[in-house]
Protein backbone atom coordinates (compact mmCIF):
# COMPACT_ATOMS: atom_id res chain seq x y z
CA UNK A 1 0.00 0.00 0.00
CA UNK A 2 0.84 3.92 -0.91
CA UNK A 3 2.24 5.06 2.61
CA UNK A 4 1.34 8.54 1.30
CA UNK A 5 -2.25 9.05 2.06
CA UNK A 6 -2.35 11.65 -0.75
CA UNK A 7 -0.53 9.69 -3.40
CA UNK A 8 -2.75 6.78 -2.51
CA UNK A 9 -5.81 8.69 -3.20
CA UNK A 10 -4.30 10.06 -6.48
CA UNK A 11 -3.34 6.86 -7.29
CA UNK A 12 -6.86 5.13 -6.51
CA UNK A 13 -8.38 7.91 -8.49
CA UNK A 14 -6.47 7.26 -11.66
CA UNK A 15 -7.03 3.53 -11.39
CA UNK A 16 -10.40 3.75 -10.83
CA UNK A 17 -11.03 6.48 -13.70
CA UNK A 18 -8.60 3.88 -15.98
CA UNK A 19 -11.29 0.90 -15.24
CA UNK A 20 -14.09 2.79 -15.29
CA UNK A 21 -13.11 4.03 -18.84
CA UNK A 22 -11.59 0.75 -19.80
CA UNK A 23 -15.40 -0.66 -19.13
CA UNK A 24 -17.22 2.31 -21.70
CA UNK A 25 -17.90 4.78 -18.75
CA UNK A 26 -17.25 8.67 -18.59
CA UNK A 27 -14.10 9.28 -16.50
CA UNK A 28 -14.80 10.51 -13.08
CA UNK A 29 -13.76 14.30 -12.37
CA UNK A 30 -13.04 14.97 -8.82
CA UNK A 31 -14.12 17.58 -7.32
CA UNK A 32 -14.48 19.50 -3.76
CA UNK A 33 -11.96 19.10 -1.05
CA UNK A 34 -10.17 16.10 -3.10
CA UNK A 35 -9.56 18.50 -5.80
CA UNK A 36 -8.23 20.82 -3.44
CA UNK A 37 -5.43 18.59 -2.00
CA UNK A 38 -4.62 17.87 -5.47
CA UNK A 39 -3.91 20.94 -6.92
CA UNK A 40 -2.17 22.24 -3.86
CA UNK A 41 -0.28 18.84 -3.96
CA UNK A 42 -1.06 18.20 -0.44
CA UNK A 43 -0.67 21.12 1.22
CA UNK A 44 -4.13 20.95 2.05
CA UNK A 45 -5.46 17.37 2.80
CA UNK A 46 -8.97 15.57 3.29
CA UNK A 47 -10.10 12.29 4.26
CA UNK A 48 -12.49 11.39 1.78
CA UNK A 49 -12.40 11.42 -2.63
CA UNK A 50 -14.98 13.35 -3.64
CA UNK A 51 -16.25 12.20 -7.53
CA UNK A 52 -18.69 12.79 -9.99
CA UNK A 53 -18.81 9.74 -12.13
CA UNK A 54 -21.07 7.50 -13.74
CA UNK A 55 -23.15 5.99 -10.98
CA UNK A 56 -23.63 2.04 -12.06
CA UNK A 57 -20.17 1.84 -13.23
CA UNK A 58 -18.52 2.94 -10.24
CA UNK A 59 -20.62 0.89 -7.91
CA UNK A 60 -20.32 -2.34 -9.01
CA UNK A 61 -16.16 -1.40 -9.66
CA UNK A 62 -16.00 -0.19 -5.54
CA UNK A 63 -18.19 -3.56 -5.04
CA UNK A 64 -15.89 -5.73 -6.90
CA UNK A 65 -12.92 -3.82 -4.94
CA UNK A 66 -14.75 -4.70 -1.33
CA UNK A 67 -15.88 -0.95 -0.85
CA UNK A 68 -18.50 -0.77 1.74
CA UNK A 69 -21.53 1.25 1.75
CA UNK A 70 -22.43 4.19 4.20
CA UNK A 71 -24.65 6.50 3.49
CA UNK A 72 -23.21 8.06 0.38
CA UNK A 73 -19.84 7.09 1.39
CA UNK A 74 -17.83 3.96 0.04
CA UNK A 75 -14.87 2.86 2.33
CA UNK A 76 -12.15 0.17 1.68
CA UNK A 77 -10.53 -0.87 5.04
CA UNK A 78 -7.83 -2.39 4.26
CA UNK A 79 -6.65 0.37 1.66
CA UNK A 80 -8.25 3.17 4.21
CA UNK A 81 -9.88 4.98 1.37
CA UNK A 82 -12.96 6.75 2.02
CA UNK A 83 -15.10 7.50 -1.94
CA UNK A 84 -17.93 9.93 -1.65
CA UNK A 85 -20.19 9.90 -4.75
CA UNK A 86 -21.63 13.22 -5.52
CA UNK A 87 -23.50 12.31 -8.61
CA UNK A 88 -22.92 11.60 -12.64
CA UNK A 89 -21.82 15.31 -13.36
CA UNK A 90 -21.18 18.53 -12.28
CA UNK A 91 -23.72 20.73 -10.97
CA UNK A 92 -22.31 23.85 -12.73
CA UNK A 93 -23.19 22.35 -15.84
CA UNK A 94 -21.57 22.22 -19.59
CA UNK A 95 -19.71 24.63 -19.68
CA UNK A 96 -17.83 23.54 -16.03
CA UNK A 97 -17.50 20.40 -17.74
CA UNK A 98 -15.77 21.47 -21.07
CA UNK A 99 -13.35 23.50 -18.77
CA UNK A 100 -12.11 20.37 -16.89
CA UNK A 101 -8.73 19.71 -16.22
CA UNK A 102 -6.86 15.93 -16.92
CA UNK A 103 -3.96 15.51 -14.46
CA UNK A 104 -1.19 12.85 -15.43
CA UNK A 105 -0.50 11.13 -12.48
CA UNK A 106 2.01 8.98 -14.22
CA UNK A 107 2.64 7.27 -17.48
CA UNK A 108 -1.59 5.52 -18.59
CA UNK A 109 -2.51 7.28 -15.21
CA UNK A 110 -4.83 10.33 -15.44
CA UNK A 111 -7.08 11.89 -13.41
CA UNK A 112 -10.03 14.32 -14.59
CA UNK A 113 -10.48 17.28 -12.07
CA UNK A 114 -12.84 20.44 -11.90
CA UNK A 115 -11.17 23.80 -13.30
CA UNK A 116 -9.10 25.85 -11.07
CA UNK A 117 -11.97 28.67 -11.53
CA UNK A 118 -15.03 26.22 -10.64
CA UNK A 119 -13.33 25.21 -7.53
CA UNK A 120 -12.49 28.81 -6.56
CA UNK A 121 -16.33 29.40 -6.76
CA UNK A 122 -16.63 26.04 -4.57
CA UNK A 123 -14.79 27.91 -2.37
CA UNK A 124 -16.13 30.97 -2.36
CA UNK A 125 -19.56 29.45 -1.56
CA UNK A 126 -18.15 27.46 1.16
CA UNK A 127 -16.82 30.54 2.97
CA UNK A 128 -20.19 32.75 2.40
CA UNK A 129 -23.32 30.36 3.25
CA UNK A 130 -21.43 27.58 4.89
CA UNK A 131 -19.33 29.62 7.24
CA UNK A 132 -15.99 27.65 6.76
CA UNK A 133 -12.85 29.92 7.66
CA UNK A 134 -10.27 28.65 5.97
CA UNK A 135 -12.15 28.56 2.64
CA UNK A 136 -11.47 32.29 1.74
CA UNK A 137 -7.49 31.08 2.46
CA UNK A 138 -7.59 28.00 -0.28
CA UNK A 139 -8.85 30.04 -2.97
CA UNK A 140 -6.66 32.37 -2.84
CA UNK A 141 -4.25 29.35 -2.84
CA UNK A 142 -5.79 28.11 -5.55
CA UNK A 143 -5.72 31.83 -7.31
CA UNK A 144 -2.00 32.16 -6.78
CA UNK A 145 -1.30 28.80 -8.21
CA UNK A 146 -2.90 29.30 -11.06
CA UNK A 147 -1.49 33.10 -11.60
CA UNK A 148 1.82 31.59 -10.80
CA UNK A 149 2.46 28.15 -12.72
CA UNK A 150 -0.38 27.65 -14.95
CA UNK A 151 -1.22 31.02 -16.98
CA UNK A 152 -4.33 33.24 -16.49
CA UNK A 153 -7.39 33.33 -14.05
CA UNK A 154 -9.95 33.41 -16.54
CA UNK A 155 -11.69 36.75 -14.75
CA UNK A 156 -14.77 37.14 -16.92
CA UNK A 157 -15.87 33.67 -16.33
CA UNK A 158 -14.82 33.73 -12.44
CA UNK A 159 -17.40 37.26 -12.33
CA UNK A 160 -19.72 35.25 -14.40
CA UNK A 161 -20.22 32.77 -11.65
CA UNK A 162 -19.95 34.85 -9.29
CA UNK A 163 -22.64 37.12 -10.05
CA UNK A 164 -24.74 34.00 -10.24
CA UNK A 165 -24.07 32.83 -7.12
CA UNK A 166 -24.06 36.10 -5.34
CA UNK A 167 -20.38 35.75 -3.81
CA UNK A 168 -19.12 38.49 -5.84
CA UNK A 169 -18.17 40.40 -2.44
CA UNK A 170 -16.08 37.64 -1.25
CA UNK A 171 -14.72 37.27 -4.96
CA UNK A 172 -13.13 40.57 -5.22
CA UNK A 173 -11.81 39.52 -1.38
CA UNK A 174 -10.48 36.55 -2.67
CA UNK A 175 -8.76 38.48 -5.81
CA UNK A 176 -7.46 41.44 -3.29
CA UNK A 177 -3.38 40.34 -3.15
CA UNK A 178 -3.64 41.05 1.16
CA UNK A 179 -4.23 37.73 3.13
CA UNK B 1 10.74 1.36 31.63
CA UNK B 2 9.43 2.98 28.22
CA UNK B 3 7.28 1.23 26.01
CA UNK B 4 8.19 2.05 22.87
CA UNK B 5 5.58 2.54 19.76
CA UNK B 6 6.75 2.21 16.74
CA UNK B 7 4.78 4.21 14.07
CA UNK B 8 4.02 1.45 11.84
CA UNK B 9 1.96 0.41 15.20
CA UNK B 10 0.43 3.87 15.44
CA UNK B 11 -0.53 4.18 11.88
CA UNK B 12 -2.39 0.84 11.57
CA UNK B 13 -4.05 1.23 14.87
CA UNK B 14 -5.62 4.61 13.65
CA UNK B 15 -6.58 3.54 9.91
CA UNK B 16 -8.93 0.55 11.90
CA UNK B 17 -10.27 3.12 15.16
CA UNK B 18 -11.21 5.63 11.38
CA UNK B 19 -12.85 2.42 10.12
CA UNK B 20 -14.83 0.97 13.26
CA UNK B 21 -15.95 4.75 14.32
CA UNK B 22 -17.34 5.41 10.52
CA UNK B 23 -18.86 2.08 10.45
CA UNK B 24 -20.44 3.08 13.68
CA UNK B 25 -21.53 6.31 12.36
CA UNK B 26 -19.39 8.10 14.48
CA UNK B 27 -16.91 9.52 12.44
CA UNK B 28 -16.78 11.36 9.33
CA UNK B 29 -14.44 11.37 6.65
CA UNK B 30 -14.57 14.46 4.76
CA UNK B 31 -12.85 17.83 6.56
CA UNK B 32 -15.84 19.38 7.62
CA UNK B 33 -16.46 23.05 8.35
CA UNK B 34 -14.37 24.97 10.42
CA UNK B 35 -16.18 27.62 12.25
CA UNK B 36 -13.82 29.07 14.67
CA UNK B 37 -11.92 31.98 13.35
CA UNK B 38 -8.54 31.30 12.99
CA UNK B 39 -5.68 34.29 14.27
CA UNK B 40 -4.62 36.24 10.86
CA UNK B 41 -0.89 34.68 11.37
CA UNK B 42 -1.65 31.14 10.96
CA UNK B 43 -3.72 31.84 8.30
CA UNK B 44 -0.71 33.72 6.33
CA UNK B 45 1.26 30.79 7.59
CA UNK B 46 -0.91 28.09 5.91
CA UNK B 47 -0.82 30.83 2.74
CA UNK B 48 2.95 30.73 2.55
CA UNK B 49 3.71 26.92 3.34
CA UNK B 50 1.31 25.97 0.55
CA UNK B 51 2.82 28.44 -2.02
CA UNK B 52 6.14 27.01 -0.62
CA UNK B 53 5.32 23.90 -1.83
CA UNK B 54 4.02 25.33 -5.12
CA UNK B 55 7.28 26.79 -5.60
CA UNK B 56 9.04 23.71 -4.43
CA UNK B 57 6.71 21.41 -6.98
CA UNK B 58 5.82 24.08 -9.38
CA UNK B 59 2.43 22.79 -11.84
CA UNK B 60 2.60 22.94 -15.59
CA UNK B 61 0.62 22.07 -18.39
CA UNK B 62 3.14 19.22 -20.87
CA UNK B 63 2.86 19.76 -24.93
CA UNK B 64 -0.74 17.72 -24.50
CA UNK B 65 -2.19 20.24 -22.20
CA UNK B 66 -2.13 17.28 -19.45
CA UNK B 67 -1.48 18.73 -15.88
CA UNK B 68 1.49 17.98 -14.61
CA UNK B 69 1.73 18.00 -10.52
CA UNK B 70 5.54 16.74 -9.86
CA UNK B 71 4.99 15.57 -6.11
CA UNK B 72 2.97 13.09 -7.52
CA UNK B 73 6.33 12.02 -9.25
CA UNK B 74 8.55 11.55 -6.62
CA UNK B 75 9.53 8.43 -5.47
CA UNK B 76 6.85 6.36 -3.31
CA UNK B 77 7.40 4.86 -0.33
CA UNK B 78 5.49 1.80 0.92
Amino acid sequence: MIEDPVKRRATFIAILSKEIVRRGGKSPIVVGGEAVELYTQGSYTTGDIDIKSPREMTTSLLKEWEFIKRGRTWFNKELDLYVDWLGASLDEGREAENRVNTIRVEKDLEINIISIEDLVVDRLNAAKWWGDVDSLMWARVLIAIKRKALGKIDLPYLEKRAKKEDIADILSKALSPDI
Amino acid sequence: MKTIIGYDEIRKNAIETRAEMFEKGQFSPGKGIRKKPRKSEKSALLYEKAMQRADRYRPRFDRNGKLILPFFYEPRRG
